[in-house]
């Protein structure tokens, strides 16, 4: 019999977002946004370390809820982060927005408690189709296609998922992650599913996409939970791979440049969000306590800083209905405590002693000097210097300091300042108690990150890049905001000949998805052009069809692949 | 109705601050003139302060991490070397904001 600790406390958000998309009452909505996160922590804290809610499906022995040490902290990190998300979107409680966030949230949970990989596909389909709704929020043209677009990428990397658990399956004959290996083709293309998930180079441009099309409550619950879900499966699946390394490393340089010139608040804290996946990817690849450890740590620390950032600016933009640099300055007149908090996240991303960053970046720095791997030191340190330029300083400074942009718009709202007063304690918590998070990490670290040599040379760092970027806006060298978008990768999804070359690629697939067979047509009557998705108003904001079609034929593909090799 | 101005007859009268005076209690400061030099004197005096104990240390051996001044390089050098490199890219893929809104508009 299935007792209570067998649920997957991801059930419970689930739940609560089921329960806030049916209720046309604010004030249930507000409850279930608190309460549900609130219970699903409960759960996790209680709960015994092992394997629970077993059950069997599809001839395979699935495990519904594994608790362990790394499950543990991601889930515990998650809970927390739905919780202040919860708090921050009190005073709207949007019905879409309510059921989308926890059902996210609570899709995430789900996945990271999953013990097999059919469970960690399930829930991160779940996470796809709510994070959908939630960049829908504000329910404008301009979100309903970013939308579909986010939708596509999500669903597309979900397709490569199934047919990478198909594939696994029928070689291994298990849905184990342990059993997966970058250099099989099973493995292979689930590290290729978890890549575009976690933004590598290439694949990034979803989240500078959707994140900042979100409503300001949106983005609060779109940032901690997909990106640092692949995280997760990275370390569960692919610790110690080295070519997690150059990627990770190309991930921390390559952000920095377009978030220094980025106007959007929210695209330069999408772009800030890739240079810290970076840091964790490198970890990861680095492997050994150390690396998987700095990585693990740095994910749990990021949940909460960079919340606390796109709180900090969403506040702003709620108030001031802008997030734009070249539209705001001297806002600190209004609305200090916002400031106040937003310098907390600042300090915290820049890894400043007493703060989570830096016991999280001091780890992983000396995961990379244990193994002599200097390159790779010395790109985490140069990188280091331009998170202060464009998360710690410039984020900040333009928004609250800078040039006075005569708004005087009301403090925020009072939950939204309890939001983030809390996730601010947390950050110092955290930094005054390195050895708290230490402890909780999946193998145990031997790491003393307050020793005089650590704290001198971050203060080092830090404050000679403050001084170059003092230096460079004096001189007139620093890039003044402009009103302007920055082409990306998606310039060939989005530009006029891409989707020209999109519309004869779907008909060259429109023909192949028909030859697919009968679980071809059935998936693609639901998934394809005259499907329930394609009419829906999500879909059709889309970059067109095109992409049903795409979606429909890999999810088919992986289907078939894997009913082949089942027999 | 200003925000100080008396509430209407038989309502509690109630004391509504001044947006503007949180912020200057804490950051009013900086509206005094020198503030951000003094600001900037600190932040070198904390750049100065470092190198000075970084130099006083007796060197360890290892990599170039032990080096002096290792890091007061790398985080001027970085930060500006990202900033000038980020401008050039500013130069090649700066496009107007509604850059692609044109083409999605059209059906």
């Amino acid at each position: 019999m299935i007792g209570l600790e067998d649920l997957n406390p991801g059930f419970v958000l689930i739940l609560g977002g089921l329960i806030c998309a049916l209720s046309p009452w604010i004030l249930l909505r507000q409850l279930v946004l608190v309460a549900a996160p609130a219970a699903a922590a409960v759960l996790i804290v209680g709960a015994s370390y092992g394997e629970h809610g077993m059950t069997e499906a599809l001839r395979f022995n699935l495990i519904l809820f594994r608790l362990d040490e790394l499950s543990y902290l991601f889930g515990l990190a998650f809970a927390l982060a739905a919780l202040l998300g919860g708090v921050y979107s009190l005073h709207k409680a949007d019905r879409l927005e309510s059921a989308s966030a926890l059902i996210h949230a609570g899709g995430a949970m789900a996945a990271v408690f999953a013990g097999d990989l059919v469970s960690f596909f399930l829930g991160v389909e779940v996470m796809a189709l709510s994070g959908a709704g939630i960049v829908l929020g504000p329910r404008t043209k301009d979100s309903a296609r970013a939308a579909g677009r986010y939708l596509t990428v999500q669903l597309l990397a979900g397709g490569l998922l199934a047919a990478g658990v198909a594939l696994t399956a029928g070689a291994e004959r298990s849905l184990d992650f342990n059993t997966l290996r970058w250099d099989s083709w099973g493995g292979g293309v689930i590290l290729l599913a978890l890549g575009i998930k976690c933004a590598f180079p290439g694949v990034h441009f979803w989240v500078k996409d959707a994140y900042p099309r979100a409503s300001a409550v949106g983005a609060v619950f779109l940032a901690p939970f997909t990106t640092k879900l692949a995280i997760y499966g990275l370390v569960r699946a692919y610790a110690g791979a080295d070519i997690l390394i150059p990627i990770g490393a190309a991930m921390v340089i390559f952000p920095i440049l377009y978030a220094s010139i980025e106007n959007d608040l929210r695209r330069t804290l999408s772009y800030s969000l890739v240079n810290q996946l970076g840091f964790m990817v490198i970890g990861i690849g680095i492997g050994g306590p150390a690396g998987v450890g700095g990585a693990v740590a740095l994910a749990f620390c990021h949940v909460f800083y960079k919340g606390l950032l796109f709180m900090g600016v969403g506040a702003v933009l709620e108030r001031t209905g802008t997030a734009k640099s070249s539209e705001l300055g001297g806002l600190w007149r209004t609305m200090p405590a916002t400031a106040i908090f937003t310098m907390i996240g600042a300090a915290a991303i820049s890894a400043v002693p007493l703060f989570s960053g830096f016991i999280a970046k001091s780890l992983l720095l000396d995961a990379a000097t244990g193994q002599a791997l200097w390159w790779v030191w010395i790109v985490m340190v140069i990188g280091a210097a331009g998170v202060l330029e464009h998360a710690g300083v410039k984020i900040p400074f333009l928004t609250f300091f800078g040039k006075d942009s005569g708004k005087r718009p009301k403090e925020a709202p009072l939950n939204m300042l309890l939001a983030m007063a809390a996730s601010a304690a947390i950050c110092i918590f955290i930094g005054l108690n390195p050895q708290w998070l230490y402890s909780l990490l999946p193998a145990p670290v031997q790491h003393e990150p307050y020793t005089t040599s650590h704290v001198l040379a971050q203060l080092q760092m830090l404050s000679f890049a403050a001084l170059a970027f003092v230096a460079l806006r004096r001189s007139g060298l620093h890039p003044t905001p402009r009103d302007v978008i920055l082409l990306d990768v998606d310039w060939f999804a989005r530009s006029r000949p891409a989707k020209m070359a999109g519309a004869w690629a779907v008909r060259a697939l429109s023909a192949f998805e028909a030859a697919l067979g009968s679980v071809g047509r059935s998936l693609s009557s639901f998934v394809g052009a005259e499907g329930p998705i394609a009419r829906s108003r999500v879909w059709r904001g889309a970059a067109g069809n095109s992409s049903a079609g795409w979606i429909a034929a890999i999810l088919a593909a992986a289907v078939l692949v894997g009913l082949s090799t089942f027999h | 109705m200003s925000k100080n101005a008396k509430p209407p007859k038989g309502q509690p009268k109630l004391h509504v601050e001044d947006d503007e005076d949180a912020g200057r209690k804490l950051f009013g400061w900086l509206e005094r003139p020198g503030a951000v030099f003094y600001v900037i004197v600190a932040l070198g005096a904390v750049a100065i302060i470092s190198l000075a104990i970084d130099a006083m240390r007796s060197p360890t051996p290892g990599g170039i991490d032990s080096l002096w001044g290792f890091y007061a390089l790398a985080g001027a050098f970085g930060l500006t070397a990202f900033v000038l490199l980020a401008r050039l890219l500013e130069f090649l893929l700066a496009r107007a904001p509604d850059y692609y809104e044109a083409d999605d508009d059209r059906p």
